[in-house]
């Protein structure tokens, strides 16, 4: 299948974690697509119960903007403009994994409430025909550094995926092999649209 | 565009597929053939049927894979064109080795197993004949991939999972007989029809979901196809209620006897998976009637007193819905 894969990566707020590896992936040539879960946007504020938030769909370019305005050195100084600098030169606007109608061959996601998140989003909708979906969880915190090395890992396993012919057949195996690998537990569960 | 324009654009891109080889520019010209086909002229599909149903022998899987996709949405249309796609179904799955191509024809064979019951319980006299071939040869293609639930290739299994829930649920009425107008099920056959004869098919739908039930509680189930088969029983248990307390027995088993092979990890995701189903098996009006059952096996799946609360059927609707019936 290689490069053919179509992927998705789903974090919270599709700001941090699913946006470092939305970057990996496209700069290898894979067709990939990011989302968030959650209800709102949501970023660090001046205090942790002052965080910053935004609807779903808000240009990065505008999130940018706004904090700049609000605090430069601050923002500067935690890395949230320079992610988002980043972010905006990827894609629009953060997307909420429930509204998409897109499909894919494997959804990536990097905790375990988000991962429920996603399966709740695809029991709950119509199923169209009998298309099959991996969906797989790879714990990463969410910071720089760990979304660094998040994306990394996920990149490893995409690429095993694509040197599969017959991932359907192989994926039980390839996930028991990297999880030893990588030292860390997958969630894995298979979906239909 | 007109018609004219149309046609003539459907015999430029024909003759290119014969001078074009690489797979992706095929399926470009596939795609738009498709497009034009099906959407913009689909009174010319009949005309070019033969020359569409040519690329199942293509040599470039992705272009066999799109022409299944192709042949699919022509069914889907109009049933009678089953009359010349369930022969290349049939030759795709009887001999086309590359399980890629498989998988998708059996994903396709879903679908067309439906057109197939829609077609010959409302065909017209003239076509009967023709709708009663193309069923025969689907039920033959049911059986045999029905068997692939024992392929040694895991993704085929996973693939017979999803057809034998389609199946099953397409052999059995609807509770109370009141299918959603979309779902095509037995309640459509006319009783007096003599080519299908709904209470065997009903039997085999029975047949089919003990094989099922019997691949669940294997010993050596990989856990992916595990996955698959609680989701399709699951599934099987909302869509028909008559067969709730079977599931809820075969995920009790379950539990009891998780197979051997599964990792930590895999063992975490399919007790995950099971609580996801049992909580949607829950909100069921019919689940009342297995309440201990499957609240027992949710708190031994580690479902909190709350989260079992929120999704409990509420006695008192379900009373006003049983009146309502009556």
């Amino acid at each position: 299948m290689g490069h053919e894969l179509r992927i998705a990566v789903v974090c919270a707020s599709n700001m941090n974690r699913s946006m470092e590896a939305h970057s990996f992936l496209s700069k290898q040539g894979y067709k990939v697509k990011s989302y968030g879960t959650g209800d709102k946007v949501k970023l660090p504020g001046p205090s942790i119960d002052k965080p910053n938030v935004y609807e779903f769909g808000t240009p990065y370019d505008k999130i940018y903007k706004d904090l700049k305005s609000k605090d430069p050195n601050m923002y500067t100084q935690n890395g949230l403009l320079n992610m988002l600098d980043r972010n905006r030169r990827l894609k629009d606007h953060p997307e909420k994994f429930q509204l998409t109608e897109d499909e894919f061959d494997v959804i990536f996601t990097v905790e375990e409430r988000v991962f429920d998140h996603v399966v709740e989003f695809m029991e709950s909708r119509e199923k169209k025909g009998c298309t099959p979906v991996h969906v797989i969880n790879i714990d990463v915190e969410d910071n720089h550094e760990e979304a660094t090395i998040g994306a990394f890992l996920i990149r490893d396993l995409v690429d095993l995926m694509a040197s599969c012919d017959d991932l359907d057949n192989d994926i039980d195996d390839l996930l028991q092999d990297f999880e030893s690998t990588c030292k860390r537990s997958i969630l894995h569960c298979v979906q239909f649209y | 565009m007109s018609d004219l324009e149309t046609e003539n654009r459907v015999t430029e891109l024909l003759n290119q597929t014969g001078l074009v080889h690489e797979g992706p520019k095929r399926i470009k010209i596939i795609a738009e053939l498709k497009e034009l086909l099906l959407h913009r002229a689909p009174d010319l599909f009949l005309k070019y049927s033969e020359e569409i149903l040519a690329f199942q022998n293509d040599p470039a899987p992705d272009v066999r894979k799109m022409a299944l996709g192709f042949f699919e949405e022509a069914c889907q249309k109009k049933e009678s064109f089953l009359r010349m796609v369930v022969p290349a179904l049939q030759n795709i799955i009887f001999n086309d080795e590359n399980p890629n191509v498989l998988k998708k024809a059996m994903q396709v064979a879903c679908g067309l197993f439906k057109n197939g019951l829609k077609w010959v319980s409302t065909a017209l006299p003239e076509e009967m004949k023709d709708a009663v071939g193309a069923w025969e040869t689907l039920s033959t293609l049911r059986d045999y991939l029905v068997k692939q639930i024992d392929s040694d290739n895991d993704g085929i299994r996973t693939h017979a999972i999803k057809f034998m829930e389609a199946v099953i649920l397409t052999l059995t009425h609807s509770p109370d007989g009141k299918a959603k107008a979309s779902e095509i099920c037995l309640d459509i056959v006319p009783l007096n029809l003599r080519a299908v004869r709904p209470r065997k098919l009903e039997e085999d739908a029975k047949r089919i979901l003990e094989s099922l039930l019997k691949f669940h509680s294997s010993l050596h189930i990989s856990s992916v196809n595990l996955m698959a088969t609680m989701a399709a029983l699951t599934n099987i248990a909302k869509m028909r209620p008559v067969f709730l307390s079977t599931v809820v027995l075969a995920m009790q088993g379950l539990n009891s006897h998780l197979p051997p092979t599964l990792g930590k990890s895999q063992v975490s995701s399919v007790r995950k998976m099971m609580k996801v189903h049992m909580m949607a098996l829950l909100k069921l009006p019919a689940a009342m009637d297995h309440i201990t059952a499957i609240t027992a096996l949710l708190n031994e799946l580690g479902a909190t007193y709350q989260e079992i609360m929120k999704n409990h059927p509420n006695p008192e609707e379900i009373k006003q819905a049983a009146r309502r019936k009556k």
